[in-house]
């Protein structure tokens, strides 16, 4: 009897203590879950979290992760249980989630697309779906540090790489153009070199054969980024040099409107213009992306997918969503309505400057049959030319062999 | 012998009498209620197998600290509990999903992947129809008044039909959105958020192919089905090609007339010994698994043979009475004080080209990291740095514990110093640290760390994910989640195969050192 009433006095302390602690299933209103970065996080917090009235009888709940990679860990992993409803960050979430059925589709109607670039739909589709709705545009720009360049905007790269080998000793220069974001920010150097993932043909392109070995960029290579000793000549820089731009150290940089604060912290005067190009008139063509929301197919299971859909179709896609969001991170935003809403100097520098740009396709550059994904191979290949001096020709050859597997693959998915 | 246990447990633990005993339940009380806890937090959001794994902790846990008959149990259950959640567990999943096909693209169960493949099969007409809806219900069923947003035309509709509605039956709000019709019922929203799960699903038949389907609480959008799925054939077709998709029994369903056109999303589906087999078969997994799995072996062996070799030939010095001595020991373990990550961050700064202080200092222009060897030469020497304090510090205490009668009475017999410390030192010192070089050998085998931190696992050929310096634990990595493209099954089988050899060694190594048969 003695220990009957111990094991009763534990089990109703236990269920007692347990009652108390156990979230109910019952309660109201529906938590809708956004799981973001610690780049877009913050602002989504302020803007969402707590919000009742975006989707009535729906609550948002917004949680953010300490950084971009964190985010993408926590979602490789993600299931039903603890999942997000609406997760937002990059373009390439799209291809994966849409590949593993983590993400819904989202078949947007006309007035959807009256709204958003066919571009930035694009960006976010997989093998002919739209999978997420485009919020804000990640591209990049041509920063000119004016303390060290003083005579506005180099017209061509190559004036920009004969004004540093001139000025390199003399001002104690480290390299002349910072691809501050990795081989991602790349992309707007080597194509004012005649090199790129793909042509451009219209507003299509022509994936069947890579310009990454293209003979106008080995020439140029050979000619403006080597020295006499067959290594880099010290102008293209892509690998950590961002500091060294901030340290007045590189008079040219490509990056976008998310650096620009830490530039202006570090007491860098600059201007933003497009990224220059082979000729006067032609321009380098950094890769335009976009972030955006996408309704995972976890909200259908946690019973908010009309919720879920409400928030990403009819806030963070429209212009009201849109502006605040910009207003918050001084990101520009997707939605053409929302554009001339614009007014931070920054933010329409680089809209501009994007506006020369070329659209970064997810399904392509991710793709790896032949090995690496886009940004491994090139990152290999600058490593083989520009630090161990290897030939410029048999490298490029054999990175755009893989790059050329990688695309017919990919080609399949868009 | 019961009551001795009791009375020792008693002894050990000071606490006895009514106060223990009100300290014991009080202590379940919260473990239980923690549990309990945990178990309605699992059970609410579906965790799976989870719920019952905690209901079978809770039982065993009370059943253990109320039995009579299971003191030993007492002590025991902490870590054996310890040890099935956070050791059998992860190595039992490890080895079940590398025998599935487990990847990007095939994640989720069949069935979850049959619900996306016919929900992404959802095609918009072709002119882009949109409706502001109110949703409600019609003779029963849910129905939806629909606004076209660009015409304003109204269409009341429920899952079966479509009701004729005049202009003037219907009231609009001031955004000319239809809100009334009769026999419509609106739905409060309260009651279409509570059926949330249903509605979202719903297909109002519009025409004979297009349907109006929510998008959101408030609008919808008409749609096309471009995918159907034939539970009984286990089948996908493509209604506008008219292509038939089978199960391929890799995870997918594909063409069979055109085996590579498959269907995205797949599923996770069992492959047996493939991911094994692929290991050896597979000339892409193959080439850098057999070389990476030298160089890991070679490493390991490498970094505590040296490890060791400097860690004793530095203990077997400083056991001598010279002077400084105690400076000398406290300066060999500052090393191992200072966080390894920092340590290895310094070092790789150190050896940066371009800005590195020792090309600096010796005024040449060495690209380290960009050489295979020179690369796996400098992860040697910082595993040197970090580890051989380390063997020093064990090293010593061994030397310190062989009695010095052996060594007078070596060198009564005549041995001079070389062959005592040949003959009686090494053979005892081997003895007494076999099982700590085992487990050194294994902790190097799987030394993420160091590799990571300091060369990434490059340099990298083109085209290759593995790179000179990656060993088998940072390959596993960077196959599993390297790019967004990830192998989750072959990786687990990689770390099934690193358990395996981590295993095979260290027993191997523990019964020739026989030193469990001394413990």
């Amino acid at each position: 009897m003695k220990r009957k009433g111990i094991v009763g006095i534990i089990a109703a302390s236990a269920l007692a203590i347990s009652a108390a602690l156990v979230p109910s299933a019952h309660a109201a209103p529906k938590t809708i879950l956004v799981w973001a970065d610690n780049d877009r996080g913050p602002q989504l917090k302020t803007l969402l979290d707590g919000n009742t009235t975006i989707a009535p009888g729906y609550v948002i709940s917004v949680k953010f992760y300490s950084a971009l990679d964190a985010l993408q860990s926590a979602w490789d992993k993600a299931t039903a249980a603890g999942g997000p409803d609406i997760m937002t960050g990059p373009a390439s979430i799209a291809t994966q989630g849409a590949a593993s059925g983590k993400i819904v589709s989202l078949p947007f109607g006309a007035i959807v697309k009256s709204q958003i670039p066919g571009a930035a739909i694009s960006a976010m589709s997989y093998r002919g779906k739209a999978y997420g709705m485009p919020t804000d545009l990640d591209t990049t720009g041509f920063i000119t540090n004016t303390g060290l360049y003083t005579a506005g905007v180099p017209a061509t790269m190559k004036d920009a790489v004969a004004w540093y080998l001139a000025n390199k000793s003399a001002k104690g220069l480290t390299g002349g153009v910072c691809a501050v974001d990795g081989t991602w920010g790349t992309q707007g150097i080597i194509t004012a070199f005649g090199g790129g993932a793909w042509k451009v043909k219209g507003s299509s392109i022509d994936a069947s054969s890579t310009l990454f070995n293209s003979t106008s960029f080995k020439s140029n290579i050979k000619t403006y980024l080597l020295d006499s000793s067959g290594k880099s000549n010290g102008f293209f820089q892509w690998d950590n040099c961002g500091d060294a731009f901030k340290a007045g150290k590189i008079p040219f940089a490509i990056t976008g409107a998310w650096n620009l604060d830490g530039f202006t912290k570090a007491g860098i005067k600059y201007s933003i213009s497009s990224v220059p190009g082979s000729t006067a008139t032609t321009n380098g063509a950094q890769w335009v992306n976009y972030s955006g929301a996408y309704v995972t197919s976890f909200a259908a299971q946690h019973g908010v997918a009309l919720g879920a859909q409400k928030v990403v179709m009819n806030y963070l896609g429209s212009v009201d969503g849109q502006v605040a969001m910009y207003k918050a991170s001084k990101r520009p935003p997707a939605n053409i309505n929302a554009i001339p809403l614009v007014t931070d100097p920054n933010t329409l520098g680089i809209t501009k400057a994007g506006s020369t740009g070329m659209a970064q396709i997810s399904p392509l550059l991710d793709d790896k049959a032949g090995g690496t994904n886009w940004y491994d191979t090139i990152a290999a290949a600058y490593t083989d030319i520009f630090v161990k001096g290897k030939d410029v020709s048999a490298t490029l050859d054999a990175a755009a062999a893989i790059i050329n597997k990688n695309f017919k693959d990919g080609s399949a998915n868009l | 012998m019961r009551q001795y246990y009791l009375q020792v447990f008693s002894k050990l633990a000071g606490f006895t009498g009514l106060p223990a005993q009100i300290a014991k339940v009080a202590f379940m009380a919260i473990i239980d209620a923690l549990l309990i806890t945990m178990f309605f937090a699992a059970l609410h959001k579906h965790a799976g197998s989870l719920e019952l794994v905690i209901a079978a902790v809770l039982l065993i846990t009370n059943f253990v600290y109320f039995a009579k008959f299971t003191l030993p149990f007492k002590f025991l259950i902490p870590g054996l509990l310890l040890l099935v959640v956070f050791v059998v567990v992860p190595v039992a999943y490890t080895i079940q999903m590398s025998v599935f096909n487990y990847k990007t693209g095939n994640e989720v169960t069949k069935q979850e992947a049959i619900v996306q493949l016919v929900r992404n099969g959802l095609a918009p007409d072709s002119a882009g129809t949109t409706y502001d809806m109110v949703l409600g219900k019609v003779e029963g069923k849910y129905a939806a008044l629909l606004t076209n947003q660009t015409d304003q035309s109204v269409t009341l509709v429920n899952t079966d039909k479509v009701f004729p509605v005049s202009d003037s039956s219907i009231t609009r709000d001031s955004y000319k959105i239809a809100r009334t019709a009769p026999g419509f019922t609106p739905l409060t929203e309260a009651e279409v958020v509570a059926a949330d799960s249903i509605i979202s699903g719903l297909k109002f038949p519009i025409t004979k192919t297009t349907f109006a389907q929510p998008q959101s609480a408030d609008v919808a959008g008409l749609l096309t089905q471009s995918i159907s799925y034939d539970a009984g054939k286990d089948q996908v077709s493509d209604l506008s090609t008219g292509e038939i998709y089978k199960d391929n029994g890799n995870g997918n369903f594909a063409d069979p007339k055109h085996p590579d056109r498959i269907l995205q999303p797949g599923w996770k589906s069992f492959s047996g010994i493939h991911n094994y087999t692929a290991l050896l078969s597979d000339p892409e997994v193959r080439g850098p698994f057999i070389g990476i799995f030298i160089w890991t072996t070679l490493f390991a062996f490498l970094s505590v043979a040296l490890m060791f070799a400097i860690g004793l030939l530095l203990a077997i010095t400083l056991n001598r009475k010279i002077a400084l001595r105690r400076f000398y020991r406290s300066v060999l373990i500052l090393p191992y004080a200072i966080p390894s990550f920092m340590s290895i961050l310094v070092w790789k700064g150190i050896f940066n080209t371009q800005y590195g202080a020792f090309n600096a200092l010796f005024h040449t222009n060495i690209d380290f990291y960009n050489n295979t060897w020179l690369a796996r030469g400098i992860i040697i020497l910082v595993n040197l740095w970090l580890g051989f304090p380390y063997f020093y510090l064990i090293s010593s205490g061994a030397l310190q514990s062989i009695p010095s009668e052996l060594e007078e009475a070596a060198a009564l017999d005549g041995a001079n110093p070389s062959q005592v410390l040949r003959r009686i030192k090494l053979p005892l010192i081997f003895q007494i640290l076999s099982p700590l070089l085992i487990a050194s050998f294994a902790f190097n085998f799987n030394n993420f760390n160091i590799i990571y931190l300091l060369t990434n696992g490059g340099p990298a050929p083109i085209g290759k994910v593995a790179g000179s310096t990656d060993i088998l634990i940072t390959y596993t990595y960077k196959t599993a989640f390297g790019s967004n493209i990830q192998n989750l099954g072959l990786a687990c089988a990689i770390s099934v195969v690193i358990f395996a050899v981590v295993g095979s060694v260290s027993i191997w190594g523990l019964r020739r050192s026989k030193v469990l048969d001394v413990i």
